[in-house]
């Protein structure tokens, strides 16, 4: 089990440096890179960007946005910010959290009352690299793996955008309760994720 | 120690996950940065949670990009223009609107963030800003020198990464004139170089620097007329540190 894991850590590295040359080629304006990465990267983006926000057409103005930015700004990409997966995947978060925020505060004005729609059908063709694949295996592993009060406060902020104020609120526990359970789901998705899969030297 | 060390894994938590108000940002994220750039143990927690936040948009379904989408994209790319040498400009304007743009993100996300629909890009210029200073400040390669004062007051370090990348951080500054700035020298045989100038805000304040520390002797502040500072220094030193024997 530890070889497939480093195998698949060695592959993450490889494609680490793969990604960093990409960034490096659309620096300087390579269309093909960027379509390259584009097409790694979008199906996930747009994944997270989807479930955020319920919303197909606003998901993709919000993958669009980070991929537009990544094009004009891949001349400042910061190996230092992580990988080029994670940074972008963070990015396509972070900018649908700002929208659903915004939305909501529209809404707030508007009425009073919110249901959202069920979130789409999402297709089980959506071809990713084996890699990508497994690293996505892995994640979808773990979550489940959370004790049940813990995925639920990710479940409320991560995945639906709320802040921790709110969560607690949704949740019903006092927020010091939703801070300390999201370290502790923090924590134990990074062993699970990455100090696992630095293989061999365990720690007690 | 242990509790307050508790604290910003919860803060870092938080920030990683997009999980904070803005106004909670707004007011955490100076303390932040400040520990940040002290604490080696909580920086390898922020690298960790971060990453660990990019994957956890794996744990739901991708969604298939549509070539309609794709072309729409492509179509974005090739109208936008090019950015030429994507370096940012090394005026002291420069170092200038970088700051603004920093304590501007600490300050105002909150009074900006929900208001501006529509338009975002200033906001999100402001928030690339605050990770770019992250970015220096989590470098694992990083070597502090802390500031001293004469009179004791506040804590002043500059954050220096291997690959010269460096941000200055301050906090309990003393109060200065509106008209006034703190201006930041590195000395070179004996010789003052203008390095930014900046303002302080709750007297925390944040300088990202364009010049290179390392290949400098000391590094030194002092108080001068704003906005713009001067060329030579005009007062004397209330804060300085030797950057190397």
């Amino acid at each position: 089990m530890s070889t497939d894991r480093s195998a698949s850590d060695e592959v993450g590295d490889l494609q680490q440096q793969r990604d960093l040359a990409s960034i490096g080629k659309i620096a300087r304006g390579d269309e093909h890179a960027f379509g390259d990465l584009f097409r790694r990267y979008a199906p996930g983006a747009l994944g997270i960007a989807t479930r955020v926000l319920v919303d197909r057409v606003l998901a993709e103005e919000v993958v669009q946005e980070v991929f537009v930015s990544l094009w004009k700004r891949a001349g400042q990409y910061d190996g230092s910010r992580g990988t080029v997966r994670s940074w972008l995947l963070a990015q396509a978060h972070h900018r649908a959290v700002d929208v659903v925020r915004r939305e909501e505060a529209e809404r707030r004005r508007t009425t009073t009352t919110y249901a959202p729609e069920p979130p789409l059908p999402s297709a089980d063709d959506v071809i990713e690299d084996a890699w990508l694949a497994d690293r996505r295996a892995r994640v979808q592993a773990a979550l489940p793996a959370l004790p049940d009060e813990q995925r639920a406060v990710l479940e409320k902020t991560y995945f639906e955008g709320l802040t921790q104020a709110q969560a607690a609120e949704a949740l019903g526990v006092p927020l010091g309760t939703v801070k300390s359970r999201t370290v502790a789901a923090m924590r134990r998705l990074r062993d699970t994720l990455e100090r696992r899969s630095h293989g061999g030297g365990e720690q007690s | 120690m242990t509790t307050k060390h508790h604290e910003i894994e919860e803060t870092i938590a938080a920030y990683a996950l997009d999980s904070m108000s803005e106004t909670e940002r707004a007011i955490i994220l100076p303390d932040l940065l400040d520990h940040l750039s002290a604490c080696d143990d909580c920086r390898g927690v922020y690298h960790d949670f971060r990453a660990t936040a990019g994957d956890l948009a794996l744990g739901v379904p991708a969604e298939p990009v549509t070539p309609a989408f794709e072309a729409k994209v492509m179509g974005a790319i090739r109208g936008e223009a090019r950015p030429v040498a994507a370096k940012p400009s090394r005026s002291r304007w420069a170092v200038r609107a970088m700051l603004a743009a920093s304590l501007a993100a600490v300050a105002a996300l909150g009074l900006f963030s929900y208001s501006v629909v529509g338009d975002l890009r200033e906001e999100r210029a402001r928030i690339e800003q605050s990770e770019r200073v992250l970015a220096v400040l989590s470098d694992p390669t990083l070597q502090r020198f802390s500031l001293t004062s004469p009179h004791g007051q506040g804590a002043v370090t500059l954050a220096v990464a291997n690959d010269g990348r460096a941000v200055l951080t301050g906090s309990g500054l003393p109060s200065i004139p509106d008209d006034r700035v703190f201006e930041l020298w590195l000395m070179q045989n004996g010789t003052p170089v203008a390095a930014g100038v900046f303002t302080a805000s709750g007297g925390d304040a944040i300088l990202l620097l364009d010049h290179d520390p390392r290949r400098f002797d000391a590094a030194a502040i002092t108080v001068e007329p704003g906005p713009a500072g001067t060329q030579a220094p005009t007062s004397d030193v209330i804060y300085s540190v030797k950057l190397r024997a």
